[in-house]
């Protein structure tokens, strides 16, 4: 195990491990350098109080250059955050996952930006092309591409 | 689960700031945004941001952007940064040896022993070994059998000692007795080379003692200023020829040494490579330009194109190297077939799996495949997402193909839905 991919993963988890997680964002499951699990909550005063979601990130061989597949499991119970940028099967409306993705991002990085996005959403609700994505979404969040049109959330 | 075991170094090698102020964050200063490693072949780009040459190269691949502050940039903005280089191999050098008294002094601390006073003055680490060899030098002259013995290029003995070390003794000590002044003994200087030792008194200007670096007699009051001639005695022809005869000797054979590797290196391979737009060149010419760079035409036109690919990244990354870390197409051919090992490493254990997960899931997968069906007919019609391909096939069709691009692979291994 030795290539730039997994060993790049290796160096994140230590830290993760040695460090911790920034609050509300907790590591469940990190078996192998193909899939890792999160837990993330949003701290203080937000639609989300009290309500914990799961994070899942997948890694092909070319990350970091390549960014890792985000969503939220949406299997035995859990279910995705109401938000305009998360549709119903878990998939996520971010622009860091898809075209401004960067190499130097981290898989904390990016649990920061979503639980950031998910803190100043005042609204819960569905985006408004859900059912017809949902429907039709890859497996793969990766595949879809995303229009990003708003930026306020 | 050999997953953590893996032996990563990194910053948590060394402990928090509270314990090692600035420890963590200097090594994670020379680390390398992008893959987390000592930057190899450390670059600047157009922002002044540092990458690894490769990492970087790789990167703007992808997207002509700083990964770091999305400042707009392509390769012809990359410059080496030999400065940062020299800093990472000392680092390198110097990291172990940081842990290792880390480590000590923690131990040190547990057993509460506070008495770690030879800590400070440990000896100095391996990569010092020449100046070691020299500082234990006034010890060996103490004893009478270095008399003869250790030139100082051990090495180049062969023409100027005699082949018997006792003759030599002797020829030396008849020598001695010549030069030596009336008052002092000869047995003594001889016999016994410390004759200054019993009364502790300063020997005579005129008394020859033995030079702490180079073992010669030298008359004491001279003593200084011989060392600070480097060792090299005006007054002693004989000892000035041999040191020169020795010294032509060595040079000698290093030249040839130096030679031999100039002629290793590959002085014609001076220019970065042009990256190639792959889409526009046919097969036979994309297996042209592999025959050309001596690398690999195995596999089929995707992996040409990727092995290309890297290739080139590695070999102008390479050229960011400054001369003495600088890899020979050998050693980078060697790199690009692990690379590639690792590559198609990480595909494989999915595909095993995969195989054993659809023969247990074979009843899902049908009723997956049913699900997916219709949905095909309406594909065409939702303009919310551009994917142009359809799920239904992945998880049989996908198996089959270890060179499709890797999302897929990963896809088809698990199915949360």
């Amino acid at each position: 195990m030795s290539s730039i991919s997994s060993r790049r993963l290796a160096k994140e988890l230590r830290e993760i491990h040695s460090e911790g997680c920034p609050v509300g964002i907790n590591l469940i499951e990190a078996n192998d350098y193909a899939k890792w699990l999160f837990t993330i909550e949003v701290m203080g005063d937000s639609v989300y109080q009290n309500e914990k979601y799961t994070l899942q990130f997948r890694f092909d061989s070319h990350y970091p250059i390549s960014s890792p597949a985000v969503q939220f499991v949406v299997t035995e119970g859990r279910e995705a955050p109401m938000h305009p940028h998360v549709y119903s099967n878990g998939h996520i409306c971010a622009s860091i996952l898809g075209n401004e993705w960067s190499p130097v991002l981290s898989v904390v990085a990016v649990c920061v930006t979503i639980q950031s996005m998910l803190a100043s959403c005042k609204k819960k609700e569905r985006p408004r092309d859900n059912d017809s994505y949902v429907r039709n979404a890859p497996e793969n969040p990766k595949k879809t591409q995303f229009h990003y049109d708003d930026d306020t959330v | 689960m050999n997953f953590l075991e893996a032996d990563v170094p990194d910053i948590t090698d060394f402990p928090p700031q509270e314990q090692a102020p600035g420890l963590r964050t200097l090594d994670g200063s020379f680390r390398c945004d992008i893959c987390g490693e000592l930057y190899d072949a450390p670059v600047t780009i157009i922002c002044g941001h540092c990458f690894c040459s490769a990492c970087i190269r790789t990167a703007l691949r992808t997207k002509q952007e700083c990964p770091r502050c999305r400042k707009r940039t392509d390769e012809a903005h990359i410059r080496p940064n030999p400065a940062l280089e020299n800093v990472i191999t000392s680092w390198k050098a110097a990291r172990p040896y940081v842990l290792q008294l880390i480590k000590s002094e923690e131990e040190a601390r547990a057993s509460r022993s506070r008495r770690q006073v030879e800590e400070t003055d440990t000896p100095i680490p391996k990569k010092r070994k020449r100046t070691t060899d020299r500082a234990s030098s006034p010890e060996i002259t103490d004893m009478g059998s270095s008399f003869a013995g250790p030139s100082r290029k051990p090495v180049s003995t062969k023409s100027i000692v005699p082949k018997s070390p006792t003759k030599q003794k002797k020829a030396k000590a008849n020598e001695v007795i010549d030069m030596t002044s009336p008052d002092s003994d000869a047995n003594d200087v001889a016999e016994l080379p410390t004759p200054r030792a019993p009364k502790g008194l300063a020997p005579k200007d005129d008394e020859l003692v033995q030079c702490p670096l180079c073992q010669k007699k030298v008359k004491y009051g001279v003593l200084n200023s011989h060392m600070d001639n480097g060792c090299k005695d005006p007054n002693s022809v004989d000892n000035a020829v041999k040191s020169w005869s020795k010294m032509f000797d060595g040079a000698g054979g290093k030249k040839k040494k130096a030679k031999q590797r100039k002629k290793d290196s590959d002085s014609d391979d001076e220019y970065p490579l042009p990256i190639s737009n792959y889409t526009t060149l046919k097969d036979k010419q994309l297996k042209e330009m592999l025959i050309e760079q001596e690398i690999p035409v195995t596999g089929d036109r995707a992996l040409w194109e990727l092995r290309h690919q890297r290739w080139v990244t590695i070999f102008n990354a390479n050229l960011d190297r400054s001369g003495p870390n600088r890899k020979t197409k050998g050693e980078l051919r060697k790199e690009l077939k692990k690379w590639e090992e690792d590559m198609t490493k990480k595909k494989k254990p999915p595909i095993q799996d995969l195989k054993e997960y659809q023969r247990k899931h074979k009843g899902e997968f049908a009723k997956l495949v049913e699900a997916a069906r219709p949905k095909k007919v309406t594909k065409s019609s939702s303009p919310a997402d551009s994917q142009s391909e359809p799920i239904s096939a992945p998880p049989q069709s996908s198996s089959q193909s270890p060179n499709a691009s890797d999302g897929k692979v990963v896809d088809s291994e698990e199915e949360p839905r």
